[in-house]
């Protein structure tokens, strides 16, 4: 970050495929919307683009980028007053119709392990969807970001025991929901 | 991507390897490149180092100023021409003279009255040659206006075609032929009853001002009405035509009108111009806090984080604004941020 910041246009392309896929999927699974997961993403880089030169790394790079990626976040909840769960069966979930479409695509020669896949990613996706905008949160930001849990609570601004907390919750509902296909 | 740390005993096995089976989502090309783009762009965007080059020649900078005079030269020549001071034009409305003092203590108004009348029939614009030569002129024009002030209100059916034939001003001179009165300020209207104003001796505003404050107000004004009764709904009325009117007079002798609303000074008299009403400084209207305190403070931290210094600053600028006890409220972690941006 700081070479793109001295001019070196080539350092941001190392930067934005380094952390491209995993900060996208972040707001696709927080939104299951293609276009709003696009517009977040693009507002991301843009707003990375232009504090450029006034960055300093007072902290790791990724946990910066996430961090604008949370406020961008929080801001489209507020801007929808969210307090509704989308579920996958919502006619409005397009992406989340179309991860499930996309689980149908073969991934093995077998039949059955592709069946088993397809559900197993539909329940989770589906699990996902249903937790609270703060558990899903820290769930992503561990397991799509990879963060730890002093990177989560400093991306979230919550303590490291409620970020435990809140993983906990997580694991444990995504955990229930696919029990019975263990 | 996944990192080892104490806290990964969270993560369940059976999560993790459903998650891994889901598809990889990945930004469209097109977004790729447009966000690429926009940072090649920035980049080159940057100021650069001026390339050396040839130093600008010294006969340039002359024949650049050169060309400038002459443009200069031209455009001034092209000004239309100055206009004559004495030519000057002058307004509709006659000014009032400046000198009070000494015209008011004039005791001779009648002695140069035709000859007053006599050369301010023609035009308007001799009104201004004559003001300065004819004191006693200007007492009558005085008298006549404080005649108006009463007799503003006078009914328009008495002698329609004199105040038509009159130069529609309040401060016009009275004609040779006419009685000595007051023109009536608006075309038919009559004028005020000249009697009064021929004899008796020139009188100030203030003694005027006082006989209206003290007389009482009848039920119903009479046309032509001098007593002091009808003085009072004439001020009134004569307040509001003054306005509609919106001319400038110059009137030292005259204090101005009483004001309508006790919270709007009266207007001051400059030098033949009468100032907007000095109305009182209103407050600043309060700033309603349209956010909340810790809104406020979540955008700060945020912004901070993001390392936008500047809309932090912005932020805690309108905070202030809205709460003036921030600073005290101001969370422990942004304190040092709020002691570097001073109010």
């Amino acid at each position: 970050m700081l070479a793109y910041a001295a001019g070196d246009a080539g350092a941001f392309d190392t930067l934005y495929a380094r952390h491209r896929g995993g900060l996208y999927r972040y707001f696709v699974r927080h939104l299951h919307s293609g276009g709003a997961a696009d517009e977040l993403f693009q507002d991301v880089w843009m707003n990375v683009i232009r504090v450029r030169a006034t960055y300093t790394p007072t902290a790791k790079f990724s946990t910066w980028l996430y961090t604008l990626a949370h406020h961008r976040l929080v801001d489209q909840w507020r801007a929808q007053g969210r307090s509704v769960q989308v579920s996958i069966d919502d006619d409005d979930n397009t992406l989340a119709r179309d991860e499930a479409e996309a689980l149908s695509a073969p991934r093995t020669a077998e039949p059955e392990t592709r069946a088993a896949a397809n559900e197993v990613g539909a329940r989770l996706v589906s699990a996902l969807a249903s937790l609270p905008d703060d558990q899903r949160d820290a769930f992503l930001l561990q397991h799509e970001g990879g963060h730890s849990l002093a990177e989560i609570a400093e991306i979230t601004g919550a303590g490291i025991e409620t970020v435990k907390s809140r993983l906990r919750y997580a694991s444990g509902k995504l955990r229930a929901a696919l029990r019975d296909l263990q | 991507m996944s990192v080892r740390e104490p806290g990964d005993d969270l993560r369940d096995p059976h999560v993790d390897a459903a998650w891994k089976s889901l598809p990889d989502a990945a930004p469209p090309a097109a977004l790729d490149d447009a966000i690429r783009a926009a940072a090649r762009r920035a980049v080159h965007a940057q100021p650069t180092r001026m390339k050396s080059r040839a130093p600008w020649p010294a006969w340039m900078s002359l024949a650049a100023a050169a060309c400038i005079g002459v443009v200069a030269v031209g455009v001034w020549q092209m000004q239309p021409q100055d206009i004559n001071p004495i030519q000057a034009p002058v307004s509709d409305m006659v000014a009032k003279p400046t000198a009070g003092s000494e015209q008011r203590a004039s005791s001779k108004p009648s002695v140069s009255t035709p000859m007053v009348q006599e050369d301010s029939a023609p035009a308007q614009p001799a009104l201004r040659k004559d003001r300065p030569s004819a004191p006693a002129a200007m007492a009558r024009n005085q008298d006549a206006e404080v005649a108006q002030d009463r007799m503003i209100a006078s009914p328009r059916a008495t002698k329609p075609a004199d105040s038509a034939a009159q130069p529609a001003l309040p401060d016009a001179m009275p004609r040779r032929d006419a009685p000595l009165r007051a023109p009536s300020p608006f075309p038919g209207t009559s004028p005020p009853e000249p009697d009064n104003l021929a004899l008796a001796p020139p009188r100030s505003a203030q003694a005027d001002k006082a006989e209206v404050a003290n007389a009482p107000s009848p039920p119903s004004a009479p046309p032509n009405a001098m007593a002091g009764g009808g003085l009072k709904q004439q001020r009134s009325d004569d307040a509001r035509m003054r306005d509609e009117v919106s001319t400038a007079r110059a009137s030292p002798g005259i204090s101005p009108l009483p004001p309508v609303a006790p919270a709007v000074a009266p207007a001051p008299v400059v030098s033949g111009f009468v100032a907007a009403p000095a109305v009182p400084p209103t407050a600043p209207l309060a700033k309603k806090a349209t956010r909340s305190f810790d809104d406020y403070i979540d955008v700060i931290r945020r912004a901070l984080q993001e390392h936008r210094e500047e809309d932090a600053a912005r932020e805690l600028a309108a905070l202030r604004s809205a709460y003036p006890d921030a600073d005290q409220r101001m969370p422990v972690d942004l304190r040092a941020f709020a002691l570097r941006v001073r109010h």
